[in-house]
């Protein structure tokens, strides 16, 4: 299913971006009508000059079931398709079975990202991954919550300390770059809690990672 | 309600308490022993809501009012206590 | 003296005296209204100072540490102190004479509701004025960012302890107003006739009851945090998403109580301006009371979707958002179906109560699209999240509360607002309003709080919109400020009932007096109230004045100085009606708060005891004006369904006694979170002594026994055993309290000392006990008030109910150990 965006598209975003565009068309829908139908109640009962005829009064206290119901019905049926939509995009959040995940440690603090990479080397403010590949970031705090966000991948969950939350991501194009950002406010530096993550093919990852392996700090 | 009545609720009371701390004192720490124990606590505040507050022989309405805060405590200490991990 | 000064002053004595001391609702409800008014100015600065310095990318106008805190005291301000009090003041000024009773069920304890709102507001202003500044941690106060290590200084100290004392007052308001609309209906006023307004400021206060008292026990453990050093919120095993429960559980119902007024002023301003009556009533009446109130409270884990929570956790409360989206839609589409074929009169009212509906169909859908938590992982923390809220909370709540305004100004008043100058107000505030929000739908990749934002990241082109948007709509509120003092100033004179509305507050004549007899309950004498013809003017009361005299009763506030526009005799009437009690309590919190929040200064201490000071001179005062009967209470049986048989004070105290098993439910949940997180904790017996626990645990069960024994005495007439029952109670209470502190006092002295400091256990174990101890000292202070009111004989066979309530409040008190002691010293 996700193998024809896979080209261009991450899987994230796909995900993301379908399950948003139904519910902007039933929201937009659901938005003109009901606000069609006031705006069409306040022009066409609007009390003119001159026509003070009086007002037919409404049967009071009676309730019309069959309105109410049709309403909840209608309510409810949409609701339940775009939910159900929902529960099925949850692999955005959920890790897929993948044979060969990388796994990067990363930790927030008062205000910068710091990557941790499977070798033990600990970069701050710069991710680089493989394209392709199924990452799984597993994420931290040192200090306050911070709250980690890839802008252009759709991926985002909070850093708290002393638990690891997770999330993963494919990023299909070596050489595109992304901005993570800080979604959370954490203090004074918030706005400027960002790093950048750069994509690279799986070779190109394999060298670096060993010309850097081992060092400490960078 | 009878003076009787009052006094036989806080012998319960009394009982129910001293029994708590000689189940711990027998056999500390399972997680049965920890149950049972916090359904004696739970007994002896009905008893005190019910005969002391005299909630038993109020009107209805008075008896639900507390119903909705119990019910939202447990809500909130399960959610709590079992959103995290799985 | 010359005589004339003399006479201003008299009458300024007058008139600071009617302000400082009054208990009268509508006064009250004044306080409230201009009070709110003046914050909600404040609020509005600090926005603009947001919008200003987003309007350029790079902006270097605002601090990133000044922008914290303008954020943060914008959210706090503009909900707590303008929306919620906007509408408790137009509650306090209408539900009682929307139903007949002529005041709250307890006045002074209305009056205490404001002057705690108004000092938690000033210590709350006062933040920005300390080193280091005001709170900075969102409005939501995330932990541990609202920590003492992160934020630190008395400035957030002071945001935190107003924000109690505002949780306190709107806890005690939420008692008072259920209780007078529970028993203080006029005759014939049955749940069925109950005009919207008071429906929804019924449903409001449900919501406040049992919401509040969490924010009360998350923030009673932060300050303990801040103050004392404890680690509930600092330690990474309750941390931040103890806070995050904690204060959602709060903060999602906390969405409904500021929304529900504002339909409730849209329910009555909807059916007047379209000459029909509300379709569906009992359609709005029961999705609201069975669905709204209810299920706002099982919803609020949506607001945590990433924050780690599992994720059964997340579906189940998708679900359960989804399904309170149900009920609007039903309420939503029976306003829109109320206007048709209906004549509809597009006044200023009208025209806000329509611009309600319209931004609330928005905000409603967009909140749909929150409820799906694949779709939250983007839009959380986002600009989506703001445009979202501010639909919700300024689009459908401020544009109805304000609409409220319009309407009933003619009442408050007695003149009419200039209908132009409303609706040019209208028109710029929606342009205005949609133009500031809707371009942040489209700003889903831009964070919440960023003090500025680069220029390449594409954000600059809306932001500019939102900005010119923000001034707009604050332009527009110029039109609010001259309607206001022009129609006070010189509006022309309004009939009784402008709009041919049919509650029946408009029956009462435009410009009351306050009405007294000197007693807490008020309740409108005489039936067939209900009954009269619509528009009479019915002589409630003590003689009105004439409508159409030149010293117009404008507000309270209007020119001679003297509010009521009458002269100082008519007033006179409303002396019995005074007390200097609860404005008292209000200064001995204000000095209270300054005193925690500057512990870290030497002079710290000195003024907290001033603080303790005033407040114990208030209390014996207030026990005294009680002894003296000087406000009495009338324990009238109920007459109105359903609580036939129930004495008032008691349904109080049992509402009452609703928010603090929530209070205390949160803070064992809290134990049994931060139990259920830290892999390690002391053996039971290791630290607290068994045997010392276990007879505390008998004594204060006995003096539960002490207490009915009391109890019991009295209703048979029996003083003397009554007093014996209350002074075993008090010495019970009093080895209770003696016992717990040389327990506390050998924990201190442990080789390794077990002291506020010494960890998760110790942090548990002093709040817990420590409130609970807190608790019962309370409990003995009023014990001594009932043993001295016992020696005067105030008590009798037939007067006995103080007794029984305080015996409530010390089972409950009991009941509380009864967890307390399992929890701590054996599990």
């Amino acid at each position: 299913m996700l193998g024809v965006y896979l080209a261009t598209v991450p899987p994230t975003v796909g995900i993301w971006s379908s399950l948003f565009n139904l519910y902007n068309v039933f929201g937009a829908i659901a938005a003109i009508l009901v606000i069609s139908y006031l705006v069409y109640n306040v022009v066409k009962y609007r009390r003119r000059e001159g026509h003070d005829e009086a007002v037919e009064e409404r049967g009071e206290e009676k309730v019309n079931w069959r309105k109410v119901l049709f309403t909840l019905a209608i309510t409810s049926s949409v609701l339940f398709v775009v939910e159900l939509q929902t529960f099925n995009s949850v692999p955005l959040i959920v890790p897929p079975q993948s044979s060969d995940p990388l796994n990067i440690g990363v930790v927030g603090h008062q205000w910068s990202w710091t990557f941790v990479y499977p070798n033990g080397d600990r970069l701050v403010g710069n991710l680089t991954v493989p394209a392709g590949r199924v990452v799984i970031l597993n994420i931290t705090s040192t200090d306050v919550t911070h709250s980690f966000a890839i802008t252009g991948l759709d991926v985002a969950v909070d850093a708290n300390a002393g638990r690891y939350n997770s999330l993963w991501f494919t990023a299909p194009d070596a050489g595109s770059t992304y901005t993570i950002r800080c979604k959370e406010l954490c203090g004074v530096g918030h706005a400027f809690m960002t790093a950048k993550m750069t994509v690279v093919d799986q070779a190109t990852f394999n060298a670096w990672i060993q010309s850097t392996g081992g060092k400490p700090g960078s | 309600m009878k003076i009787a009545t009052t006094l036989i609720v806080w012998v319960y009371l009394v009982t129910a308490t001293i029994l708590e701390v000689v189940i711990y004192s027998e056999f500390p720490g399972s997680t049965l022993i920890n149950l049972s124990i916090g359904i004696l606590a739970a007994s002896k505040a009905v008893l005190i809501v019910m005969y002391y507050m005299h909630l038993k022989y109020e009107p209805r309405p008075i008896q639900y009012l507390i119903l909705p805060p119990t019910f939202l405590v447990a809500v909130l200490i399960l959610t709590l206590v079992f959103s995290v991990g799985h | 003296m010359d005589p004339i000064n003399g006479g201003q002053a008299r009458i300024m004595n007058s008139w600071l005296r009617r302000w400082l001391f009054t208990t009268y609702h509508k006064d009250i409800g004044l306080l409230y209204f201009v009070t709110s008014l003046w914050f909600g100015f404040i609020g509005s600065i600090l926005a603009l100072l947001i919008r200003t310095q987003l309007s350029v990318p790079g902006n270097t106008l605002l601090s990133p540490g000044s922008y914290d805190q303008a954020v943060t005291m914008h959210g706090l301000i503009m909900i707590l102190w303008f929306l919620s009090p906007l509408a408790i003041g137009l509650a306090n000024y209408f539900v009682p004479t929307q139903i007949g009773a002529a005041d709250l069920a307890l006045p002074r304890l209305n009056a205490l509701g404001y002057w705690l709102y108004l000092a938690g507001g000033l210590m709350a202003a006062l933040g920005f004025f300390m080193p280091g500044g005001n709170a900075n941690s969102g409005w939501t106060s995330y932990a541990p960012l609202s920590s003492a290590q992160y934020s630190p200084g008395p400035g957030p100290t002071f945001a935190f302890a107003g924000l109690i004392l505002l949780a306190v007052s709107i806890t005690l308001g939420s008692v008072n107003f259920l209780l007078t609309i529970a028993y203080l209906r006029a005759p014939g006023m049955t749940f069925s006739k109950m005009p919207m307004f008071t429906w929804f400021i019924a449903f409001t206060m449900l919501q406040m009851l049992l919401a509040f008292p969490t924010l009360i026990s998350a923030l009673l453990m932060l300050m303990a945090d801040r103050v004392i050093g404890t680690f509930y919120f600092t330690s990474s095993s309750g941390g931040a998403l103890l806070w995050d429960q904690l204060f959602w559980f709060f903060g999602h119902p906390e969405v409904y109580v500021v929304l529900l007024p504002a339909f409730g002023v849209v329910a009555e301003i909807l059916p007047v301006f379209s000459g029909r009556h509300l379709a569906e009533r009992k359609v709005i009446l029961g999705a609201t009371a069975l669905i709204v109130v209810p299920l706002s409270y099982l919803v609020w884990t949506h607001h945590m979707f990433i924050t780690g929570i599992n994720l059964s956790t997340q579906e189940v409360y998708s679900v359960s958002t989804l399904i309170i989206s149900l009920p609007f839609d039903l309420i939503i589409l029976a306003f829109i179906g109320t206007m048709t074929r209906g004549r509809i009169s597009l006044k200023t009212p009208m025209l806000f109560a329509i611009g309600s509906i319209l931004l609330f169909i928005i905000g409603g859908i967009t909140g749909v699209f929150l409820s799906s938590f694949v779709l939250d992982v983007v839009f959380r923390g986002t600009y989506y999240v703001v445009a979202h809220f501010h639909y919700v909370m300024v689009g459908a709540a401020i544009f109805g509360l304000i609409g409220g305004i319009y309407y009933w100004l003619p009442k408050m008043t007695g003149r009419m607002y200039n209908e132009r100058v409303g609706k040019v107000h209208f028109v710029l505030s929606f342009i205005g309003f949609n133009l500031l929000y809707f371009p942040m739908f489209f700003l889903i990749d831009m964070p919440r709080r960023y003090s500025t934002y680069p220029a390449d990241a594409g954000w600059t082109g809306l932001n500019q919109l939102a900005t010119v948007g923000a001034f707009i709509f604050a332009l527009a509120q110029i039109g609010l400020v001259y309607n206001l003092v022009s129609t006070v100033r010189s509006g022309p004179i309004a009939p009784p009932n402008p709009w041919g509305a049919e509650t029946l507050e408009w029956t009462s004549p435009v410009s009351e007096q306050p009405v007294s007899t000197g007693r807490d309950d008020n309740r409108m004498g005489g039936s067939g109230l209900w009954d009269s013809p619509l528009r009479a003017v019915l002589p409630i009361g003590t003689p009105h004045q004439n409508i159409g005299s030149s010293t117009g009763p404008i507000l309270g506030m209007g020119a001679g100085g003297m509010p009521g526009g009458g002269t100082k005799g008519d007033y006179a009437h409303g002396a019995e009606h005074q007390s200097s009690r609860p404005v008292s309590l209000g200064l001995a919190a204000v000095v209270s708060v300054l005193g925690i929040g500057l512990l870290q200064y030497w002079y710290g201490l000195p003024v907290l005891f001033l603080g303790g000071a005033i407040l114990a001179w208030t209390l014996v005062g207030w026990a005294r004006d009680d002894l003296h009967g000087r406000f009495s209470i009338d324990e009238l049986l109920g007459q109105r369904w359903p609580f036939h048989e129930t004495v008032k004070l008691k349904l109080g105290m049992w509402i009452f006694l609703t928010t603090e098993v929530v209070v205390f439910g949160s803070i064992l949940g809290s134990y049994l979170f931060i139990r259920s997180q830290v892999p390690y904790w002391p053996a039971p017996g290791s630290i607290h002594d068994i045997p010392l626990g276990l007879t505390n645990t008998l004594v204060l069960l006995t003096s539960s026994l002490t207490v009915v024994v009391a109890v019991h005495a009295i209703r048979e007439g029996n003083q003397r055993l009554l007093l014996a029952g209350l002074c075993s109670t008090f010495i019970l209470g009093a080895v209770f309290m003696g016992i717990k502190g040389s327990e506390w006092y050998q924990l201190f002295h442990l080789e390794n000392a077990f002291n506020f400091t010494a960890g998760l256990p110790a942090s548990v174990y002093y709040f817990t006990t420590g409130l609970h101890g807190a608790h019962v000292l309370a409990g003995m202070l009023v014990t001594l008030y009932l043993i001295k009111r016992t020696l005067n004989g105030g008590f009798s066979k037939e007067n006995h109910f103080a007794v029984e309530n305080f015996g409530l409040y010390w089972h409950f008190v009991d009941i509380l150990w009864v967890f307390i002691f399992p929890l701590f010293y054996l599990i």
